[in-house]
């Protein structure tokens, strides 16, 4: 029986090297000529282009049809909330709001265009003593 | 004019293909067309199936030529988008069905082990053709992730260093460090495999 050596991780790696060296350095068969190479480079492009095209045109459609749809929901909501009774606000915003009401209430039109940020308060603690 | 383009710089070219001419890149085309299918030959071995990841991968570089980073050579950012796209490929199909080990012949065994005692470089060329090497890797190849293959093949085909080979794929040097380790340890228990069966067959 013939006695083996048996290969360490030298000579294995050496021999990875060579079958993976040997796999790229080959010229490979049926290369296309530079001539075909490029016509199928230039006939994936012009179909990259047309998809990019579409999908720009995709996204146009869909904007002309979503803004005006926007801008009319927008509108809708806007009439709504100035519809709305007072009533039917929540009372966060009322109580929110109710101070500035009865300030503007406090003071005269002609005080009221002179208000600067002293006299809002001259004018809110004159309100309280109202 | 496509003519006079030939003797221009890669970054000459880049720059009038940049400013939207198309013939300045078809010159880029030809020039490291066999990069990008070789790169691609990695992965599908069918000449023309590599040849058309290859185009695929051109023509991404050309639509995205903006965002190639001033310093950076062409051919290294082709090699990224090849990889690249020759996995997003990849992940599209199934891989390639492995071969058991055991179906190499005695012939192509007993010639591996010849070589991993130490064989010259000329014997090496006169005993292992290409499609011998390719019998061999395409047993052992399908049981390593594409990832690992690709830092396998720059480590070992391109001689690259891990740095380099982070700095073109855009991974961390860790990334690369880890692939490599586990590439490695495969392919050398796969060939210790082969070379075992070869002993056998000898018996």
């Amino acid at each position: 029986m013939k006695e083996r050596n048996e290969p360490g991780n030298e000579a294995l790696d050496r021999l990875g090297r060579r079958l993976l060296r040997a796999l790229e350095a080959e010229p490979r068969e049926n290369r296309a000529s530079d001539a075909a190479f490029v016509a199928g480079f230039r006939r994936k492009l012009d179909e990259a282009r047309r998809r990019r095209s579409s999908l720009v045109e995709g996204i146009g459609g869909w904007g002309w049809r979503l803004g005006p749809m926007l801008a009319s929901a927008a509108a809708a909501l806007a009439v709504l909330l100035f519809l709305a009774p007072p009533g039917s606000r929540s009372g966060d915003v009322q109580a929110a709001e109710a101070p500035e009401t009865e300030l503007w209430a406090a003071v005269s039109e002609g005080e009221a265009a002179e208000l600067t940020g002293a006299k809002v308060l001259d004018a809110i603690l004159l309100g309280d003593r109202r | 004019m496509p003519g006079t383009w030939e003797d221009e710089t890669d970054e000459r070219l880049v720059a009038a293909a940049r400013d939207g001419d198309q013939s300045a890149f078809e010159v880029l085309v030809r020039r490291h067309r066999d990069v990008a299918t070789r790169v691609a030959g990695r992965y599908f071995w069918d000449g023309a199936e590599a040849e058309d990841v290859a185009q695929e991968a051109l023509v991404k570089a050309f639509l995205n030529l903006r965002k190639l980073k001033a310093g950076v050579p062409f051919r290294n950012w082709l090699i990224r988008i090849a990889t690249n796209t020759s996995l997003d490929r990849l992940r599209h199909r199934r891989r390639r069905p492995e071969l058991p080990l055991s179906r190499l012949g005695p012939d192509e065994t007993a010639r591996l082990e010849h070589l991993a005692q130490g064989a010259g470089e000329e014997d090496w060329k006169r005993s292992l053709a290409r499609d011998e090497a390719r019998e061999v890797l395409g047993r052992i190849l399908p049981g390593i992730s594409p990832k690992d293959q690709t830092v396998l093949y720059m480590l070992y085909a391109e001689e690259r260093s891990v740095a380099e080979i982070a700095e073109i794929l855009g991974w961390s040097q860790t990334n690369v460090k880890v692939r490599a380790f586990r590439a490695r340890a495969h392919l050398r228990r796969a060939l210790k495999e082969v070379l075992a069966q070869a002993g056998e067959a000898e018996r």
